[in-house]
This record gives structure tokens, sequence and C-alpha cells, in this order.
């Protein structure tokens, strides 16, 4: 366990300066923060000053290498934005975004299994049918156009709910909600489709020969098995949320989160605090993986994490 | 007829599967029965219907297989009934199936795939579960049971799987065991080795044994009854010793015709010719006639498994008398089929 750690986290750490480069090159081909600082009337003089000030007169690969060594020592630099450390800024935008995630993911996860679940029971049921369209709805609707309907609906024509913003739990059930619609969408369909697959396996059919209860065969015998591939998915959809879905959702709702913070710093091409969000996300994307990959040993048995070479 | 109550009794079991192009009858009038401490074979090729015999057995055809006429009774009652057949499976009757590995659950240690059947029919709490478990796996032969309970199926061999499987299968204590292809998986000396143990089991713990099988060298020492399966249909039954050394019905002398001797020398092994009929079609009168070389005209009639002497039964017009044991070489009087 301890060398399997081991490895993985130097791995990590080798994914994450790779991301840090991607993003160092792409946030300087989108546009020039400097235009974007000054006024309209700024002189060259002035672009020559601030660009001195920010150290963006350097040659790219001194500045790439500065960049690296700092962010090693957690010093991502000021944003051009707020003109304060932008680590500070992404570390107090993290815990609503991580409130959000959680919450989306948590209800996601348990819903989608639960369909899963009850629609496998009687495959071609209507309550399966049921339940695979409503999988394919919250697949393919897309999460901004669901998140305006919601507002449209439930804040605006029928009051229950603050129409975005951040405060009391009321806040968070919209944003929560769609977020985790696709979330369940897919693990239902996956969580389905692997237990129609596990109740139709020889050991299960031989437990149930052996008198093993209908209770434990489904939630012991054969969730347990397609819970393998629900782990899975359910790594994707939660990486899938923290860098992707809760950008849009804490957009739509105003969330306070990193989500609405990279969107606010792309706008006012603020590339260090795009890097320092995309940094804080990187890092917890492997941290992710790595703890479904011990899970999965967990699960099952005959995945061994330490395999001596 | 005798008063006594059979154990199992299956009595003109129907079964079909749906299929394209019509229904398959899969099992088609099967009657026999099994007793207390009897051990009871089916012989047949495959997809002559003996494994949906095995499910039927348990009450678990399951659709789209379909009971369409007949009985399959444990002590008298129905097993069609759903609520019954739960009771009576794990305590009463359990199974071995073909492939060990297949056969459990991957991901359970064993301990826990022995120990929940028995919390739950047994009334026993964990611990005596653990315990008696652990007894099990003794008798079946497996050292160092208390270690061996906390591992997982695939940290056996697939002879040790078996042994393993057996031993969850009488973790309830059952009084009898289906065991359908028990040792087709399994490599020769191993196959003698777990049908060595199940027949010492039914010894010790007075099972009975019902034994499914396409292979007449796995039921030959392991079986007191024999009933042989044709295209959903038993053609011949009787005592093991009898079938053996005198077939009555042309198949049964053909299947054991087609089994690979050591005592004789053979460039080619003997197959019956010719394919088992589409059972999707009604099978008109015998339906072996199309590959049996004694048939006449008077086997486009169905003959009926009359009991004769000494509680033999045979399917056939034509029943071969003990002279004709042997079927190889005498393809030449397929030209009257």
């Amino acid at each position: 366990m301890g060398r399997y750690l081991l490895k993985r986290l130097s791995q990590a750490v080798l994914v994450v300066i790779s991301v840090m480069v991607v993003v160092f090159v792409v946030t300087r081909l989108i546009g020039d923060p400097v235009a974007v600082m000054l006024p309209l009337e700024a002189t060259e003089e002035n672009r020559a000053i601030l660009e001195a000030q920010l150290g963006l007169d350097r040659p790219i690969l001194v500045q790439l290498g500065h960049y690296i060594v700092d962010a090693v020592q957690l010093d991502l630099g000021d944003s051009l934005w707020q003109r304060r450390p932008a680590i500070d800024i992404v570390l107090e935008r993290l815990p609503p975004t991580i409130v959000l995630v959680v919450a989306g993911f948590v209800l996601g996860v348990l819903l989608g299994v639960v369909i899963g679940v009850v629609s496998s029971l009687r495959p071609g049921g209507w309550v399966d049918r049921a339940a695979v369209t409503l999988g394919l709805l919250g697949v393919s609707l897309p999460q901004f156009w669901i998140g305006l309907m919601f507002i449209v609906f439930f804040s605006v024509g029928l009051g229950w709910f603050p129409t975005s913003g951040s405060g009391g739990i009321e806040f968070l059930v919209l944003p929560a909600v769609v977020l985790a619609l696709p979330i369940v969408g897919r693990i239902a369909l996956v969580t389905r489709s692997s237990m129609i697959d596990e109740m139709n396996a020889q050991h299960v059919k031989d437990a149930v020969a052996r008198g093993v209860s209908r209770t434990r065969i489904v939630l012991v015998h054969a969730l347990k098995g397609a819970g393998i591939a629900t782990l899975t998915i359910a790594g994707w959809e939660l990486i899938g949320a923290l860098a992707g879905g809760a950008v849009v959702v804490e957009t739509v709702y105003a969330w306070p989160g990193i989500g609405f913070t990279a969107m606010q710093a792309i706008e006012r091409h603020d590339i260090i605090l795009v890097q320092a969000v995309v940094f804080v996300v990187a890092i917890m994307v492997v941290t992710i993986n790595i703890i479904v990959d011990i899970t999965y040993a967990m699960l099952d048995p005959r995945v061994k994490l330490d395999r001596a070479r | 007829m005798s008063r006594r109550e059979h154990l199992l009794e299956v009595r003109n079991l129907e079964v079909v599967y749906p299929a394209r192009g019509g229904t398959v009858q899969a099992v088609r009038d099967v009657s026999f029965t099994v007793d207390e401490g009897e051990s009871t074979g089916i012989v047949g090729e495959s997809g002559s219907g003996k494994s949906t015999i095995a499910r039927a057995a348990l009450g678990l055809v399951e659709l789209p297989g379909r009971i369409v006429g007949g009985e399959v009774l444990w002590r008298g009652r129905s097993l069609r009934n759903k609520k019954y057949a739960r009771q009576v499976r794990g305590p009463e009757i359990s199974v071995v199936s073909q492939d060990p590995m297949a056969s459990m659950s991957p991901i359970l240690t064993i301990g826990t795939q022995m120990t929940e059947v028995m919390v739950r029919h047994l009334d026993l709490g964990k611990k005596e579960a653990v315990v008696r478990a652990g007894d099990l796996l003794e008798k079946v032969g497996i050292p160092d049971p208390g270690r061996r309970l906390g591992q997982y199926p695939f940290e056996f061999s697939g002879g040790m799987q078996q042994r393993v499987v057996i031993a969850i299968a009488l973790s309830c204590d059952p009084k009898m065991l289906i065991a359908d292809e028990p040792t087709t998986a399994l490599d020769v000396t191993t196959q003698a080795q777990i049908l060595d143990l199940i027949s010492s089991l039914r010894r010790d713990l007075g099972l009975s044994l019902l034994l499914i099988t396409h292979d007449l060298g796995v039921v030959a020492g392991a079986c007191d009854l024999l009933n042989v399966l044709y295209a959903g249909e038993i053609v011949e039954s009787g005592t093991a010793d009898e079938l053996f050394y005198r077939p009555h019905h042309p198949y049964t002398a053909a299947l054991l015709g087609s089994t690979p001797r050591l005592d004789v020398k053979a460039e080619r092994l003997t197959a019956i010719e010719g394919q088992p009929p589409d059972l999707r079609q009604v099978v008109a009168g015998c339906s072996f006639a199309p590959r049996c070389p004694y048939a006449t005209g008077r086997c486009e009639s169905s003959p009926t498994l009359g009991t004769s002497s000494a509680g033999r039964a045979c399917a056939c017009w034509h029943p071969l008398d003990s002279h004709q044991g042997n079927l190889t070489g005498s393809e030449g009087r397929l030209g009257h089929a």
C-alpha cells in the first residue's frame, strides 16, 4: 500500500505539472491581459511599464520556469483582477464549490444507483422503460438549459427557491439538482445494465438455487459486483462535476465557487487566476483518481495494488 | 404403484422455450423419481433438456421457459408453488453446477457464501455458522479451514473450488443434491476425486443425488438408477448396471458404443450418425428413428416408455436383447430407415 501510494503520488505530481504547462501555454494564446487591464487611452509606455511589472516582458520560457518553481511553493502569483494572491482567492471560493459538488454528486450517485437497481429488477417493464427514458434525458439535456428552465419554473414561476446567489440551504437545492441530473442518468444506465448482467450470471443463479434470499441476491451478490462498473463511472462523474459541471452550474446560479470564479477570470483575461483555479482542480482530480483506484481494491479482492514486480 | 412418498417426483413434465420459428419442446413428458438415499442419473447429450430438468427440480424454470404440463413434487408438494420452492431450496435441495469458478461470487469470501444460507435457513448465529462452515470445509477435504474461510474463490485451484462449492451446497444439510455436470470443467484425475467425494458424502450423510451429465463414465460409478434422455424424452430407464451391460434402447447402446475405450484399439472414435431432431417441430413417432439402424415403418408412431421387468423401461419398438449390445458396424441397416 505504501509503495503503491508513493508511486501514484509521484505520477500525480508529473500530471499536475504537465497540466500547468498546457494551461500556461493556452492562457498566453487566448489574449493579452495587459490590453484588458489598461484603459483605452493608455500609451505604449504605460503598456511597457505594466508588462515589466507583471514580468510579461521576459522570454516565455523564463516565465514558465519561474512560474513552475513558484507554483511548487504554492505561490501562484497575484490575480491581475483583484491584485492579491490568486491562491487566496481560489481557496476562499473552494468551500462553496465543494459543498455544491459533494451535494450534487452524492444526490446523483444515490438516486442513480437506486433507479438503476430498481429498473434492473424487471428489465423491459414499465418502471424500467420510464427509468431508461429519464436516464437518457438526464444525460442528453444540456445543464445550462435545465438550469435556466428550473429558474423559470421553480424560482420565478412557483417561487419555491431563490433564483441565484448563495446563503441558506434553499440556495443550494436547484444548483445541486441540476448538477446531479446527468450523474443520475449515467449512473442509473450503467448500474442497470451491469445489474442485469450480474443477475444473469451463473453465480447469482446458483446462489438462488442454494437458497440465498432475494434481498441478499440483489443487494449483496449482484450489487457488489455491479458496483465495480458503477464506481468507474462515479469517479468520472465526480471529476466531470468538479471540472466541468460546476463551471456551468455556478455561472447559471451565480454560485460563488471556483467555477464561477474561473468564468470571471477568463472574461477579465486574468491568466494568473485561471492558472490557479486549474492548478487546484488538477490536484483534486488526480486525488480523486487515486481514491477511486484504492476503492476498487476494496470492492474487488482480485485487484491487488501492490503487485510485486 | 408404491404408496411410499417419493422425495422428488417429476411427473409428465413438459417445458417449452419460445424460439425463432416456433416453440422449442425442451422437455417432453418426462417422469422419474428420486427416493431417500437414492442416486439417480440423467444422461443425455447437449440440448437434450437435462439442465432444464435440473432447474425444474429446483422450482426454477424461469422465463422465457415455461412449464406447460406435468408436475414437479418435493415430498408430495408442488415446486411450482414459488413460496414452497423458496423454503425447499437450501435446506432440502441444493446444487453443484458445472464450473466452480463461475458458480461462486468472485468478490465474496467463501466463508460469507457458506454462512449466508445457514443464517437464513438454520437459524444459526454468525459465530455458530462460521464453526459449522469450518467443519464442512474439513469434511470436503480442504485443509486449514479456518484460514480458507476468509479467502476468495480465485485463491483456490479448480478441484479445490469444486470442493468448496460442494461444501456451500451442503451448508444447510440438504436431503438431495442436484449435481449438474459437476466434473465437466475439471481435469480427469480431479474428476475422479470429486466423484469419490460426492459418493462418500452420500454414504455419510444419507444424501440423495440427482446427477446430470453427458458423460456415461461419470454416472457409471456414482448412480444406482439411470435415465437416458434423448430430445427431451426419457428413452430408457433402469438400474445403472442393467443399462450398462444390457441396453435395450438403440440410443443407449449407441451412446455406450461411442464411449472411447482404452482396451479396444480404434483408429477413429465411433460417433452416432446424424443430428438430434429440431425440437421446434413436432416430432412424430420415435425421435431417434432417423438415426436408428433398426428403425422400421412402425417407428413412425411413438413408442411409449412401458415398464417391463425389474423397474426397467424402454421406449422402443425394437428393443435390443443382450446379444446385440453393440451398434458399431451395423450401419448397413440404416437403409431401412
